[in-house]
């Protein structure tokens, strides 16, 4: 100001002094944009170039992260003039078909100026880059900074085959839907299965991710569910590497009626196996309370290692490496206790329980010894390595499933059944 | 303003301001001797010390009073405001590429200025006075940034666009105001030692004190 003031007096006074009062001219650099200050003569800023932070050069982003935010270290503009940013983006390193433009960002306050820009289109190259502005002076653009926004990919939702519409099951059912179609250049999919107590699917009762299988895609549970339950299950197609996932589908009911939770069954004369890794498969129970006496258990063996038998016999080297076990609900509470040995070369059919009572033979005790099951209630079955309390150790503490079934009794009006033996 | 319009300028100031001397002169009464001329060194102390040369001449209007036109060039009155600026955009490129920065400033600067100049009436040798003036100065900021100690000047553009704060021409009003004393060294031959003070309006305002001597002749 004291300039201009200056030169338009000695104008007055000697108007070839002030004639001679010129401003510059010839920066090294020029590139102001008419200059600015209040007192419309002041010097230009110098400005330079922002550093670009983010995204890096090269990177590739998902298309599901989109929209991308451009982010420079600020540009230093001298003359502590207030800077603005224009930030660009193109499919050329010219940038001549910019896809995204914008100017006058205000500067960032923490050293960095960031700018979200508008979703542009998937699968494409580009290249972006910024400048700052500030004093009268443009400053020149960042170099050309190459990123991808990766392929548009579309998931659909799953269909749930099964169990649905309030189905039966057991502690673990299996839950199986049909693949979900996608389109675009997918990654590997996976299948969330959420299985809730309630339609909100909150609590969230268990969760499992699994690969896709081939058209059909099952889970099933590792733990048991909670027995005699009504519960919600609801499956989300995802590709993870793409961060795409489908809709969630609608969610199935289905009860687990057949269920037994062995957390709260009290165990007579046998250890809590509710922590046991089931290891073996029971995949059959035969079982009729009006023949003579054997309950048929059907399982996978994993190899379950004998324990000595104390009580003596022809062979010192005799050894029983299973207990069959049996679950009543009486009073309400159910009750569980390992029974019949099992030892290689045996059936797996033992006559010792399959009577009108199944408690005397096992030193359960109370209330076991003296339950005399009805025709149609549930009964539970199960197969352990060495269980029972005693003499005869336990070895590897495994477990198979449990089988919640009605008690039969042909002589009682049960439909006869075939027997394995 | 192109650098030749400039100089236009200047030349225009020179004549005019000799033109108006001569004037005064042919209206006053005649003085104990007609006036000088003499060249010029001296010391500048500004914000930065440097040299500075020139040439003067002066008429004798009055028998104490004496109009006179002076040019000449100062190396360098670079002020803070340049240094500071330089100083930000060297750590700016030191952050935008690997090698170590440097930079100098220098500003040069070129002026002519014309005033009066009153003579004590004093009888010793001796012959003191006071000045002051008014004229125009050109400034030329030049600013080098080094990039492991060479030149960057053809690779600054893509690092930094360079204001008016730090690069090109700027002209302005001078003027100066000093003093000091003439010394008749032998027959017309004359000795001038004096002080100056001297304030650029530029946009960064400089201001720039000289010290030196003139060695002329009268007459």
């Amino acid at each position: 100001m004291l300039k201009v003031r200056s030169c338009f007096a000695a104008t007055a006074a000697v108007c070839i002094v002030g004639a001679a009062c010129s401003k510059s001219s010839n920066p090294t650099q020029p590139s102001t944009t008419a200059a600015a200050s209040a007192d419309g003569a002041a010097a230009t800023a110098s400005v330079t170039v922002p550093r670009a932070v983010s995204p890096a050069a090269g990177v590739t982003i998902r298309n599901t992260d989109q929209p991308v935010t451009l982010v420079v270290a600020n540009a230093v503009v001298t003359q502590s003039a207030a800077a603005t940013y224009t930030f660009e983006v193109s499919t050329d390193s010219a940038f001549s078909s910019k896809a995204y433009s914008k100017t006058g960002v205000a500067a960032g306050a923490s050293g960095q100026t960031s700018l979200t820009i508008d979703k542009i289109p998937a699968g494409t190259n580009y290249y972006w880059h910024a400048r700052a502005e500030g004093g009268g002076t443009v400053g020149p653009f960042s170099a050309a900074r190459p990123f991808t926004i990766g392929p548009a990919i579309v998931i659909d939702s799953a269909t749930l085959v099964s169990p649905i519409s309030g189905a039966g099951t057991g502690a673990r059912p299996t839950f199986t839907v049909t693949n979900a179609t996608h389109s675009g250049p997918a990654g590997p999919i996976t299948y969330k299965f959420e299985i809730a107590s309630s339609s909100a699917f909150s609590p969230v009762v268990v969760t499992g991710t699994v690969n896709e299988g081939v058209s059909r895609t099952t889970y099933t549970p590792n733990t048991d569910l909670p027995p005699e339950t009504t519960l919600y299950w609801r499956v989300t197609a995802s590709d993870v590497a793409n961060g795409v996932s489908g809709p969630t589908t609608l969610p199935a009911t289905f009860v687990t009626s057949f269920a037994i939770d062995l957390k709260k069954v009290v165990y007579l004369n046998s250890p809590d196996v509710s922590a046991w890794p089931q290891t073996a498969v029971l995949s059959l129970v035969e079982q009729d309370g009006g023949g003579d006496g054997p309950v048929c258990m059907s399982y996978t063996d994993p190899g379950w290692p004998d324990s000595p038998w104390p009580f003596g016999g022809p062979d010192p080297n005799f050894g029983v490496y299973a207990n069959q076990w049996y679950f009543a609900r009486i009073n309400g509470t159910w009750y569980g206790g390992a029974g019949e040995w099992i030892y290689r070369g045996a059936s797996s059919c033992k006559a010792g329980q399959g009577t009108k009572t199944i408690g005397p033979d096992s030193g359960f005790g109370p209330p076991f010894s003296s339950w005399v099951p009805k025709v149609g209630e549930l009964v539970g079955f199960m197969v352990s390595s060495v269980a029972r309390n005693g003499p005869v150790k336990r070895t590897v503490d495994e477990r198979s499933n449990v089988i919640v079934q009605p008690w039969r009794d042909t002589t009682l009006g049960s439909a006869s059944v075939g027997r394995a033996k | 303003m192109s650098r030749a319009r400039r100089v236009s300028s200047i030349s225009t100031l020179i004549v005019v301001a000799l033109m108006a001397a001569a004037t005064v002169r042919a209206q006053t009464p005649a003085a104990e001797d007609r006036g000088y001329v003499q060249a010029v060194a001296e010391s500048a102390f500004g914000n930065v010390t440097s040299q500075s040369y020139g040439a003067e001449a002066g008429f004798t209007v009055k028998p104490n009073l004496q109009v006179f036109g002076s040019f000449g060039h100062i190396g360098n009155v670079a002020t803070d405001n340049l240094s500071t600026a330089a100083q930000s955009i060297a750590g700016a490129l030191s952050q935008l590429q690997l090698g170590t920065v440097s930079f100098s400033v220098k500003e040069p600067a070129t002026f002519f200025v014309g005033g009066v100049r009153y003579r004590f009436p004093v009888t010793s040798v001796l012959k003191p006075y006071v000045s002051g003036g008014l004229g125009v100065a050109s400034a030329s900021k030049d600013t080098k940034f080094f990039i492991n100690g060479t030149d960057a000047s053809s690779t600054i553009p893509q690092y930094a666009t360079l204001g008016s704060d730090v690069s090109g021409d700027e002209s302005a009003l001078m003027f100066t105001f000093g003093g000091g004393v003439v010394w008749p060294a032998w027959r017309q031959l004359i000795l001038d030692f004096h002080y100056l003070y001297g304030h650029i309006s530029t946009d960064a305002p400089i201001n720039v004190s000289r010290a030196g001597v003139g060695i002329g002749v009268r007459f």
